[in-house]
């Protein structure tokens, strides 16, 4: 993957730096900063409004990245590609417009253990106000997903089942067609938060036939700020926004609006034009790599890393990490040190990981641990950063001991 | 810059006056619920005068030396003079020249929890 690691411009400039916190943010792919620039320096305008041919051009640019969206998703239409700020915006969309409209007292919710904040909290805020109920699948010791106890919690209140398709911090590969399967035997809807997933697998909804998607784009190479909601057509249809400003309307009068077709109903405002750009590019260079490649790789460093950690019996692992159902994150403790001074003296010796509860505090409960420290990778890495971490794991022990 | 000495690891690893207070006239407790730091603080003042002061809990490195250094500090010192021990004063005393973002809340837990205590008084 050495060539790869050359498409990233920040390690020409950190080149002794030892990456392992691409589940936080990745670093960006020369593309996606070429992308953005050049929208600033040569075609800067606002979208759908000018008529003068740089913002026409910027509005085709803007435009085309729902066509590059499609084609990695292998959504229906470009039409149903909606630009979020990211993942939790992309969540808090489906959590409020089609929640708010369509959860009532008593109707479930299935969520599991392994959730992120951001597919945690936006269904708590509308459980309240519509009194439906959260209800958290377990997990197997291992950190696998227990889909038996899936299958049980389902029933004919469960309305919605909104989850991972890639924990954050086990690292925990959730089977979609497996829950969308069993979601449909209860007729209930199924929400994916692919924040994890879509730097780690290609995703086609139209295969797993989810109802919704949500990712950033900083995750895949692209810039902050941007992201992608998908959902099918007829449910983003019948959805209210959630947002009101400009764009989002079809017309406005003293006392009330028409919205905007999908997808512009749901954004309301001057978009982050650029950082759409540059996720476009970002989404382009994923798909041009080979997966095969890119998971074999990935494959040898989760396994290295798994077998140097075991031969640190100062190192307590959380799940069991095991291609292919765990995959790029592992989560680890140095017993008898706090996660931050771990990944703080981590950090100081250039190996930067993440240490804390990666907002999944349930999680962290299940786990008995306040914080762990978590290593992810990137398609960047090496097996030279995994040793490189190692090597600095027993230098925090000999520090501490 | 290295922040962790060699101060700051003998703290952690040897803590000063970490221990119950059954005579104090001052308590409060902290939390940093985003790492799980915690500390309960003690502190038994006569005439106006700390005689004695101590914690318990648990954290980081950086949490754990502040709440040692902190305590230590306190013994001797009039009650209202606490008022103006802050952050600098305890980054001084510890030897820590700057402390990033995401670390100054483990050191202002002991501190925040001791002007809880004074000001519940």
């Amino acid at each position: 993957m050495k060539n790869l690691r050359d498409r990233f411009p920040f390690f020409k400039q950190n080149s002794a730096l030892v990456y392992l916190d691409s589940a936080s943010t990745s670093q960006r792919v020369d593309s996606a900063l070429a992308a953005e620039e050049e929208f600033y320096l040569r075609t800067n305008a606002n979208v759908h409004r000018g008529l003068y041919p740089i913002a026409e051009q910027a509005t085709e640019k803007y435009e085309g990245v729902r066509e590059i969206a499609k084609r990695f998703l292998n959504a229906p239409a470009p039409s149903i590609i909606v630009f979020t700020r990211g993942t939790t915006e992309g969540l808090n969309i489906v959590a409020q417009c089609w929640g708010r409209a369509h959860l009532k007292k008593g109707d479930e919710v299935l969520l599991t253990l392994m959730e992120h904040h951001s597919n945690w909290v936006p269904w708590q805020m509308v459980a309240k106000e519509t009194g439906a109920v959260l209800k958290f699948c377990p997990l197997r010791q291992s950190g696998d997903l227990d889909y038996e106890a899936f299958e049980k919690m389902l029933g004919p209140k469960t309305k919605m089942v909104s989850i991972t398709g890639l924990s954050n911090v086990l690292g925990t590969w959730v089977d979609m067609k497996k829950i969308v399967t069993l979601a449909r035997t209860v007729g209930a809807l199924v929400c994916v938060d692919a924040a994890q997933l879509v730097a780690h697998e290609p995703i086609d909804v139209q295969a797993l036939d989810v109802d919704f998607l949500a990712f950033s784009s900083h995750k895949i190479y692209g810039p902050t700020g941007a992201g992608i909601l998908y959902g099918k057509a007829e449910l983003l249809n019948a959805m209210n926004p959630w947002m009101g400003g400009g764009d989002m309307i079809r017309s406005v009068s003293l006392e009330s609006s028409e919205w905007n077709e999908v997808p512009y109903k749901f954004e309301a405002g001057t978009p982050n034009i650029a950082g759409v750009i540059g996720m476009g590019a970002a989404m382009e260079f994923l798909m041009e790599q080979d997966w095969k490649a890119l998971q074999a790789h990935e494959k040898t460093l989760l396994e290295l890393l798994t077998e140097e950690l075991k031969r640190l019996p100062f190192v307590e692992v959380y799940g069991v990490q095991k291609w292919p159902t765990h995959r790029a994150a592992v989560s680890f403790n140095v017993k008898g040190v706090h996660a931050h001074d771990v990944a703080a003296v981590l950090g100081e010796r250039g190996v930067c990981v993440r240490a804390g509860h990666h907002c999944a505090m349930p999680l962290h409960a299940w786990l008995k641990t306040p914080a762990s420290v978590r290593a992810s990778f990137g398609v960047y890495n090496t097996e030279a950063d995994v040793r490189a971490l190692v090597g600095a794991l027993k230098q925090v022990n000999t520090l501490f001991s | 810059m290295e922040l962790y000495t060699e101060t700051i690891i003998d703290l952690a690893k040897n803590p000063l006056n970490r221990r119950d207070m059954e005579t104090a006239t001052h308590t409060a407790s902290g939390v940093n619920t985003t790492c799980g730091d915690h500390v309960r603080l003690y502190l038994r003042v006569k005439n106006g005068v700390v005689e004695d002061a101590s914690w318990e809990g648990d954290g980081c490195a950086i949490s754990v030396a502040a709440a040692s250094v902190l305590t230590e500090e306190l013994k001797g010192k009039r009650v209202r003079t606490l008022a103006d021990f802050d952050k600098a004063a305890l980054m001084s005393v510890m030897e820590i020249p700057t402390l990033g973002p995401a670390r100054v809340k483990c050191l202002t837990l002991s501190l925040e929890t001791l002007h809880n205590a004074i000001s519940e008084s």
